[in-house]
């Protein structure tokens, strides 16, 4: 990989008409790190994450994944293959079942055959979604299905992964949960961005963290600093 | 072992007929018996209706599509449909994904090209099938009432607009893939109208305007064979087609794969929203599900806010003294925001209010030039849907009565619409073609606008959701399965607009002034009550 961040965001805008929803965000998230962007509801941390994601064109600035932008073909296809993302609602299919979901994901991300099928039952178990492997996402509560898309990004290799609003739906456990997994992905040399409201899950994980505020960085630095000025301002407690 | 996170293993070349092998194997179609039970189906039906069918389309084509109207009408025809095709493009288009095969398949690391040429291509041979369809069906037309048509002329007629199909869906692929396309496209809607009203008038004309009109593009090389030219013209027009129609295929295919997530995202997103609307029978939801904000924009952020406080001061210094003008100065508003809509709104009423007074020979014109004008009317009346849409919130930001507000709501459509369908009969009083009794019947058209006005928020009112009962009782009652009762549900206030505008303008025509005053009374008393009746407000959903 050499000296190339596995994220790069550089002046990323993004408006839709006269309405600038990501107004020149520049972030670099480094191998075994974890920046947390927070801000108020339409601030633009959704505009980032999808923005970042490559389901929304920028406006202006660049991203880069690993080196690679995801918005130009074909290069975006090295972009995707090193980029998993949880978005804050899940996507999946309607006639495919939990298993099948995670099969088709390491399929498309061309995962290596051998040992895949023990890893899906693993991970499924982990999620506590062992016993749930044959059922339909309608069959399942919005927090199992929130956790089915959090095993799409997990089942496959990926050097960064994004997280929107990741806490969203889920019990207290299954924050737990998610927090030990984000802390191995930690360990194991990804990079990690995640979008929360709440201060308290990000405590433990973050590095570093990001405000956005009307789609423009208002605040940045190491995590307790900016907890700290998060707090000195009354957003914290809310 | 305990499974986590996938280590960072390199990727297997991971190859798209893998996912395919395995969504065949995962969504197996149907078996062999299955399609020969669908194959022998329909070829036995097309077998038995089939005849019944030919006679009776045979005989009513053959009445409306001969050579001549195929010269004269054929090129603006086609053009409004090449329009029409391209602007497809701008909500949905030849390559629609799912939502998620958007965020499973897309945000893959598997070709886009591979993952959209399929579909791009089933889009391209439909849109050529339907073509060849529409230019069989324009054949039996002109083969009808013992005409005779040549085979080499028929078969470039079905092979023309089989062309013209596919060059159709290769706009639309490019309007689909690219915004500085559709911008195009919806740049090119007037122009466009404008071109085929001018087609028309050339084809009238005499020479040289009926060679450019020949000559003019895709569209009018298209009809050359059916309409008469002479050989060496059609095949060189022919020849031109099929060049044109080459290079959309291969711009179409060689541009498969450069449509950005975003823009596939918002069609998945828009399909399944108006697919659950229309689950409901609401088709103003569904309508509403393809409006998406534009993305883009170039102002800077300091000028976005300015461009907000320069709304903010001139809507703040625009307000109206008295509470009762609130719903007018929204509408103003509202106006002033969507130019375009007005825009379209007014021209189509002109438009109407044209038709309606050039032919007042045939009532059936009239009747559909009113129409037209109830389509410019319900165009103008959006702001009251939106509040009819989200009831809830103009309680909270509309003190008045909701009835109160609906009555206000009248006021600015009907003003604009009547004021475009004076200008329109101005012009037609202007240019001489106003027939017997015709200052009452501009007088007339003039009226017929605000009448329209009124049906539509009638139509308005009843919300873009089909009621269970209508339903429930269509399908009761009615042996077509409810067809014809939601049809009626659906046509009632456009043709009750039809019906009063055209009624007195008729009436004035050929039965003279006093009774076409009688009729206009009649009408205005109509309408009287259909505004008394919204002032008591919506009804209950």
């Amino acid at each position: 990989m050499g000296g190339v961040a596995p994220l790069e965001t550089s002046a990323l805008r993004r408006a839709y008409g006269r309405l600038v929803a990501l107004a020149g965000l520049t972030l670099t998230v480094g191998a075994g790190e974890c920046v947390a962007l927070i801000g108020a509801n339409g601030s633009g941390k959704s505009t980032a994450v999808r923005t970042i994601a490559g389901l929304l064109e920028p406006t202006g600035g660049t991203v880069r994944i690993c080196g690679h932008d995801p918005h130009v073909e074909p290069e975006g296809e090295d972009a995707r293959a090193e980029l998993a993302v949880v978005p804050d609602a899940p996507l999946l299919y309607d006639d495919l079942t939990v298993r099948q979901h995670l099969e088709l994901v390491t399929l498309s991300h061309g995962v290596a055959r051998e040992g895949v099928d023990d890893r899906i039952d693993g991970l499924l178990d982990r999620l506590g979604l062992g016993t749930r492997g044959d059922f339909l996402p309608r069959e399942l509560s919005r927090g199992m299905r929130q956790k089915t898309q959090l095993a799409c990004a997990l089942v496959r290799p990926a050097a960064v992964l994004v997280l929107d609003e990741p806490v969203v739906g889920l019990d207290p456990p299954s924050q737990v949960l998610l927090a030990e997994l984000l802390h191995e992905a930690k360990r194991t040399e990804r990079a990690v961005l995640l979008t929360t409201h709440q201060m308290a899950f990000a405590d433990d994980l973050a590095d570093r963290a990001v405000v956005l505020d009307e789609g423009e960085v208002v605040d940045e630095g190491a995590w307790s600093a900016v907890r700290e000025r998060a707090e000195a301002r009354g957003w914290s407690r809310a | 072992m305990v499974a986590g996170v996938a280590g960072r293993a390199s990727r297997d070349t991971g190859t798209l007929s893998d996912v395919r092998r395995w969504w065949r194997a995962t969504h197996p179609g149907p078996g062999v018996w299955r399609r020969l039970d669908t194959i022998y189906t329909i070829a036995i039906s097309v077998a038995i209706l089939g005849g019944l069918a030919y006679g009776t389309a045979s005989s009513a084509l053959a009445q409306v599509v001969t050579p001549d109207a195929l010269a004269r009408f054929g090129p603006p025809a086609a053009l409004l449909g090449l329009l029409v095709t391209a602007q497809w493009g701008a909500y949905q288009g030849p390559v629609v994904f799912s939502v998620p095969d958007v965020a499973h398949l897309l945000g893959a690391p598997l070709p886009r090209r591979g993952l959209a040429w399929r579909r791009l291509a089933r889009g391209l041979g439909a849109g050529a099938l339907a073509g060849a369809v529409l230019g069989a069906l324009l054949l039996v037309g002109l083969a009808g009432r013992g005409r005779t048509v040549a085979t080499e002329r028929a078969t470039a007629l079905v092979a023309a607009a089989a062309e013209l199909g596919l060059l159709g869906v290769g706009a639309a692929w490019a309007v689909e893939r690219s915004a500085q396309w559709e911008r195009a496209a919806r740049l090119a809607v007037w122009p466009g109208a404008a071109l085929a009203a001018a087609l028309v008038v050339a084809v009238r004309s005499g020479e040289p305007w009926r060679t450019v009109a020949r000559w003019s593009g895709p569209w009018a090389w298209a009809v050359q064979a059916p309409a008469g030219a002479a050989p060496g013209q059609w095949l060189t027009a022919l020849g031109a087609l099929t060049a044109a129609a080459a290079v959309a295929f291969a711009a179409a295919v060689h541009d498969a794969g450069r449509c950005s997530a975003e823009r596939h995202l918002r069609r998945a997103e828009a399909r399944a929203g108006a697919v659950a609307a229309l689950m409901l029978f609401d088709a103003r939801s569904a309508r509403r599900a393809f409006d998406t904000p534009p993305a883009g924009g170039t102002a800077t952020t300091r000028h976005a806010r300015l461009a907000w406080a320069r709304h903010a001061i001139g809507a703040r210094g625009a307000r109206p003294p008295a509470r009762a003008l609130a719903t007018v100065w929204r509408d103003g508003v509202a106006a002033q925001r969507t130019r375009g809509r007005v825009i379209e709104a007014a021209v189509v009423t002109a438009s109407g209010t044209v038709l309606a007074l050039l032919d007042t020979d045939r009532p059936a014109a009239v009747l559909a030039a009113m129409a037209l004008v109830y389509t410019g009317a319900a165009r103008m009346l959006w702001p009251l849907r939106a509040e009819l849409d989200l009831t809830s919130r103009a309680r909270i930001l509309l003190r008045p009565p909701l009835g109160s507000v609906m009555v206000a709501h009248l006021l600015v459509p009907s003003l604009a619409t009547a004021a475009a369908a004076a200008l329109a009969a101005g012009a037609c009083a202007i240019a001489g073609g106003l027939g017997r009794n015709g200052g009452l019947a501009a007088v007339l058209a003039v009226l017929a606008a605000p009448t329209a006005v009124a049906c539509a928020a009638m139509s308005a009112r009843r919300g873009g959701r089909l009621p269970q009962s209508v339903l429930a009782g269509a399908m009761a009652a009615d042996p077509s399965g409810g067809g014809i009762g939601v049809v009626t549900w659906l046509a009632w206030w456009p043709a009750a607009a039809a019906v009063l505008g055209a009624g007195p303008l008729l009436i004035a025509t050929h039965d003279g002034v006093a009774a076409g005053v009688l009729a206009a009374a009649g009408a205005g008393a109509v309408v009287a009550a259909l505004a008394g009746s919204l002032a008591r407000g919506p009804t209950a959903p």
